[in-house]
């Protein structure tokens, strides 16, 4: 497939990826880009995938160099930056403490787990997973599976903390 | 009874299960409470896990153009001195590359333009510099072109003039002294040449072998040999017999092809495309067929440089000389440029305007333009038309 189709078609696919994968939108641009400057030069025959593999390598190169503190203010000054204006402070301030939370529950999954689920969201199927992760075929169902149970509770155990700071205060 | 693994759920849920698999967990769903509660439950976890996900929806952002991807690969590769970037599946472009080629030039004939290098008197005597030698060279070229097609027997004049040229493009005061196996198949060539000019007496004496004799479409296959060469072989009686013939039998025509003409002759002159006199030069012996430095794309590994007649070429004209630089990418595929010198017609004035791209129902496309000395530019690869202007920038 040409490159330039591939980029057209799914360029914004891999930000997204990336993006909920460091939690900086400007960041997720710059590494998609660099995901397919690095495709143009080898020229992959499975573009798509290729380019997820690379998305996901930059995303941990990327995860490993920041400090917790600074990726803790990025995320929070990205997640102001990339919504579009909300109704009203009230609002805006609750979806902002739900994207944190969601991104805090995120982060406690594995690598693993946490890049299948995001390429799951993100259209690949089974195999196009197995491909990119490196894992046999019959293995994501249960590894996207264990992903999805363990957002869900990471989510709720951090609402309830909240709730609970919420009621000491 | 055993249960359903909580993953083959998902994947069943997912549509991810084969058929076979599919009809036996709806078998043991419809038997088993317990797993179409854990079914029902899955479900709701892939969607909340899904509508999770979905809070984390980056900002609308206006993505940068592939072409500005496309400059920063081609920028590492430079810097890296890795071997650029390409499509694998540039493999085609090279063999038609002059499809859609140049097929509203005006024209006068190959053998025409072949005579025009010596006519001009500015360039038959050898300069020492190349680039004054270049120099001097366009603006013959330029006068020549305002003459216009019907000045086609003032040609013969001087025909070591494109020699000349070319030695003195090299820094050559004189022509270099062949080798004992140039000189047999100088030699070889000459006896060809001539042989083939008794035969084709009024095609056109002091015309390359190699090109005339792919113009008429009858001549016996032959090495290809420097342009040097043949204008040395050409006599001035020949020439001027040439001449005489021409002035009675050419017409002066200008040809305009449209778009649509252009397409329907694909096939044929792809065939003809095959049997293309185009032979290899060096750049400066192209630049002085040319009668202009030549362009080139930086970047990239140039495989050979070859000249030949218009006509050579998918819907181009007769009596206009064409370069053709190939270039090979790092995938071992074909990018070709092709440059074109066209005659001061006024009907390629709209070319000056506005760059065309032509598309192939095959997905090869073709970029052309005029540069501002009037050349016509044509680079044609099986990629994007975002690509191809993309690459045509990098020309210099």
């Amino acid at each position: 497939m040409d490159l330039s189709q591939v980029y057209r078609e799914h360029y914004r696919s891999l930000v997204r990826f990336l993006y909920r994968r460091i939690g900086d939108q400007a960041r997720a641009e710059d590494l998609a880009q660099e995901a397919f400057v690095r495709a143009l030069e080898h020229q992959p025959e499975k573009p798509r995938a290729w380019l997820s593999t690379v998305a996901a390598n930059l995303a941990r190169d990327e995860g490993r160099r920041s400090s917790v503190r600074r990726k803790h203010l990025t995320l929070v000054k990205a997640e102001i930056e990339a919504r579009p204006p909300e109704p009203g402070p009230e609002v805006a301030l609750e979806r902002r403490e739900t994207v944190m939370k969601v991104r805090a529950a995120l982060a406690l999954l594995t690598d693993r787990d946490r890049e299948a689920l995001l390429l799951w969201e993100e259209g690949f199927n089974y195999d196009e997973i197995a491909d990119v992760l490196g894992l046999s075929r019959g293995s994501i169902g249960t590894t996207l599976a264990r992903a999805r149970t363990r957002l869900a509770a990471a989510y709720e155990a951090i609402e309830h903390e909240g709730s609970d700071e919420d009621v000491a205060h | 009874m055993s249960h359903i693994d909580e993953g083959i759920l998902h994947a069943y849920l997912d549509g991810e299960v084969s058929e076979g698999q599919k009809a036996e967990i709806d078998a043991h769903l419809s038997a088993c409470a317990e797993c179409s509660d854990r079914l029902e439950a899955a479900k709701r976890l892939i969607g909340r896990a899904s509508g999770l996900l979905a809070e984390l929806e980056p900002g609308a952002a206006q993505p940068p153009a592939w072409p500005e991807i496309e400059e920063r690969a081609a920028a590492r590769s430079a810097e890296t001195g890795s071997r650029p970037f390409v499509r694998p599946w540039l493999a085609w472009a090279a063999s038609i590359v002059l499809a859609f080629g140049v097929g509203w030039l005006s024209s006068s004939s190959w053998l025409e333009w072949s005579e025009r290098p010596v006519s001009s008197p500015e360039i038959v005597a050898p300069v020492a510099g190349s680039r004054e030698l270049v120099s001097t060279r366009t603006e013959s070229a330029a006068d020549m072109d305002a003459v216009g097609e019907s000045n086609i027997d003032a040609a013969p004049a001087e025909t070591e003039a494109a020699p000349a040229v070319a030695n003195a493009i090299r820094g050559d005061a004189e022509p270099q002294p062949a080798s004992p196996q140039q000189e047999d198949q100088r030699g070889k060539a000459e006896a060809d040449q001539e042989g083939f000019l008794d035969e084709a007496q009024g095609r056109g004496a002091d015309q390359p072998a190699r090109l005339r004799a792919t113009v008429a479409q009858e001549a016996p296959a032959e090495p290809a040999i420097a342009a040097d060469e043949v204008s040395r072989v050409a006599g001035d009686e020949r020439q001027n017999e040439f001449a005489e013939r021409k002035q009675g039998d050419e017409p002066d025509v200008e040809l305009v092809l449209p778009m649509a003409q252009v397409s329907a002759e694909g096939a044929a002159a792809e065939e003809r495309e095959e049997d293309t006199p185009f032979f290899a030069v060096q750049p400066e012996e192209a630049a002085a067929w040319l009668g202009v430095e030549l362009r080139t794309l930086p970047d990239l590994e140039l495989q050979r440089i070859e000249v030949g007649p218009g006509n050579a070429l998918q819907s181009g004209l007769e009596g206009l000389p064409a370069v053709r630089l190939v270039y090979l990418d790092a995938a071992d595929h074909e990018i070709v440029l092709i440059q074109q010198r066209v005659s001061a017609d006024p009907a390629l004035d709209a070319l000056a305007a506005e760059p065309v791209l032509a598309f192939e129902p095959s997905g090869r496309n073709v970029y052309r333009w005029r540069d501002s000395q009037g050349y016509l530019l044509t680079l044609a690869a099986s990629v994007s038309g975002d690509s191809l202007r993309a690459l045509a920038e990098r020309i210099r």
